[in-house]
């Protein structure tokens, strides 16, 4: 499902250089659920974004569910990630002036009302859907960006400390709710600290310096 | 998409109507000054022609003179002469007016017995007539005529033997208009026992002429020897050549403070825009993430840029239009009637404005799609 083959990213700040990504290779496939683990710095958003196809590597190859995404032009690499990316970050990152609903919506690729309602509904956002994030518990908000990740069906959902600003009953919830994608068939990448995620592990990862500690 | 535009418009309303306003003012001030100058100009031809005609067109065998101390020329010519100017385009001479002045005593008293034709224009002019018609079976009465005989609207005279109804009494003109008595040609041509002849032609120089450095006075003869080469023209210029000075001045200015208004706004709504950018660094780096091409995120900002641009062209207009109609008349009180919407320039800002802005907001929207996306996420 994702492939990254000696991957190289580097940051140049105050004529300094920074490797984020060092040489790192890595193979994930259909149906994992991987979770990554390193300290601050170690390169664990610039890889989830470099798989995401929005961060092109200095060098390295990247494929995803087939697909070369850095060989693809702008904006066929904006259409693959409509169909087969879905992010959910730490700070939520849901449009302030788009009610619940909508901010769901803003990917959907098709008219995809019905299942709109039924993943609000799973996600017990039903009563809220009408509600600006502004008006939104911390939960609610990542339970929020958790449905818009799945809207389009992705084929794999990265997370970035999705449970980072959460307490642990919402971070177990968001975690649960990722789980839930994962035992559909999709592929779950997620950076987190939290040891509620490793009950549904296939993997864990550690990062250090750009590279993968073995 | 729309629903993006829309509801990002309502929730940072601040930003967009600061932007709609400077679009306003731009617009309305464009919309107040070409509403009135138009205004303007019929205001200057009209000034003119209350003083008196602007061209006289007289036979060529006139004794200057006789004409002057009497102020009308004891020669005649056939009023068929006036239809040759029906033939021309691209003439400097409208509303043309063939004439009969004659020097009479009426009820004891002296005055100018005037016949008037209705008006003539030169081929390829359409335009509503400058000076008063006069209804068969009618008469105007000068100031003076009228006071002396105290005579009202209304009343029947006899002149010469013809009734004829007094249809207005003018109100003192201050020139030897007040001791004329204004008839219908035909009327004044049967009482003079000159038929189908007139002394006169009067007319209004179209203005054109004034703005070249050539001297209108030439340009003027040199078209008359080619209609009329039995008669002589002249030009009573001081009055129009002042006007229109002034006129061309405010133009001039206008032109002047023209770059700047639309440089100013330009600035303006280009902050506003690169603002609004800023603001939405994140969201913008959200909606990639989410699948938005570069070129959707164009369009989102461009969008929301013609928005701008429509409102502010509607309102500006309607600004503009509503200044101009409330302190015109001030300005122009003659032509006031003629200061009204002009709904081509509706049209014109509804182009001209949206295309503004987007110009404006062109650079912000792509400093919005070509900063990294993922710089942005990654500020948490
Ligand atoms: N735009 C940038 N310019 C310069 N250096 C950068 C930039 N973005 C990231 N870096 C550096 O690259 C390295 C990897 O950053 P990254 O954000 O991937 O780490 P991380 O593992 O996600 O850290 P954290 O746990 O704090 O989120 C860090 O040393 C960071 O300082
Ligand atoms: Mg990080």
């Amino acid at each position: 499902m994702i492939d990254l083959q000696n991957v190289g990213k580097i940051y140049h700040a105050n004529g300094k250089k920074v490797a984020a990504l060092d040489d790192l290779s890595l193979r994930i496939e259909k149906g994992e659920f991987v979770v990554i683990r390193g300290p601050s710095g170690s390169g664990k958003t610039t890889l989830l974004l470099t798989i995401g196809a929005m961060l092109k590597p200095d060098s390295g190859e990247v494929a995803v569910a087939g697909e070369n995404i850095y060989s693809l032009k702008g904006g066929e690499r904006a259409k693959f990630r409509a169909a087969n990316i879905g992010f959910v970050f730490q700070m939520f990152h849901l449009l302030p002036y788009l009610t619940v609903w909508e901010n769901i919506m803003v990917p959907a690729l098709e008219n995809q009302k019905s299942e709109a309602h039924e993943i609000l509904e799973d996600l017990g956002l039903a009563e809220r859907a009408h509600h600006k994030p502004f008006a939104l518990s911390a939960g609610e908000r990542q339970r929020t960006a958790v449905a818009r990740a799945l809207i389009n069906h992705p084929k794999v959902i990265l997370a970035d400390e999705p449970t980072g600003n959460l307490d642990p009953e919402n971070a177990s919830d968001v975690i649960e709710h990722l789980a839930g994608f994962h035992a559909q068939g999709g592929t779950v990448v997620v950076v987190t600290h939290s040891e509620q995620a490793d009950v549904y592990a296939t993997r864990i990862i550690r990062m250090r310096k750009g590279k993968i500690n073995v | 998409m729309v629903l993006l535009v829309i509801k990002e418009i309502l929730h940072r309303k601040i930003n967009f109507l600061l932007g709609v306003l400077a679009i306003i003012m731009a617009v309305a001030l464009f919309i107040a000054f070409f509403t009135s100058s138009e205004a303007s100009k019929r205001e200057t031809i009209r000034l003119t022609r209350d003083m008196g005609f602007n061209l006289r067109i007289i036979p060529k065998s006139t004794d200057m003179n006789d004409f002057w101390v009497t102020g009308f020329s004891k020669t005649t010519m056939p009023e068929k002469y006036v239809l040759r100017f029906k033939k021309f385009k691209n003439f400097s001479y409208a509303h043309l007016t063939a004439t009969l002045h004659k020097q009479v005593t009426w009820r004891d008293k002296k005055i100018i017995l005037t016949g008037i034709s209705p008006e003539i224009e030169p081929s390829g002019k359409k335009k509503s007539p400058m000076i008063f018609s006069i209804q068969p079976g009618t008469v105007y009465l000068g100031y003076e005529v009228a006071k002396a005989s105290h005579l009202k609207k209304g009343d029947v005279i006899d002149l010469f033997g013809k009734k004829l109804s007094v249809a207005k009494t003018l109100s003192e003109n201050g020139s030897d208009d007040d001791i004329r008595v204004f008839a219908p040609l035909a009327e004044v041509q049967d009482i003079l026992h000159e038929k189908g002849r007139i002394n006169e032609i009067k007319a209004l120089e179209c203005l054109c002429l004034m703005n070249g450095q050539n001297d209108p006075l030439k340009i003027v003869r040199q078209q008359l020897t080619q209609v009329l080469p039995e008669a002589k023209v002249i030009l009573n210029q001081t009055i129009a050549v002042a006007r229109e000075r002034q006129r061309k001045m405010f133009e001039n200015y206008f032109a002047l403070l023209l770059p700047f208004v639309v440089l100013v706004c330009a600035a303006w709504v280009g902050t506003l825009a690169m603002m609004n950018v800023r603001e939405r660094k994140q969201e913008i780096g959200i909606l990639r993430a989410l699948g938005y091409s570069a070129g959707k995120i164009t369009v989102l900002f461009l969008s929301k840029a013609l928005l701008i641009g429509i409102l502010g062209a509607v309102l500006g207009f309607i600004i503009g239009t509503a200044l101009s109609l409330k302190f015109g008349p001030e300005v122009f009180k003659v032509t006031a009637k003629l200061i009204k919407p002009n709904y081509g320039l509706l049209i014109w800002s509804l182009i001209a404005a949206p295309l503004f802005t987007a110009l404006a907001s062109f650079i912000p929207a792509m400093i919005a799609v070509s900063t990294d996306p993922a710089l942005t996420l990654r500020e948490d």
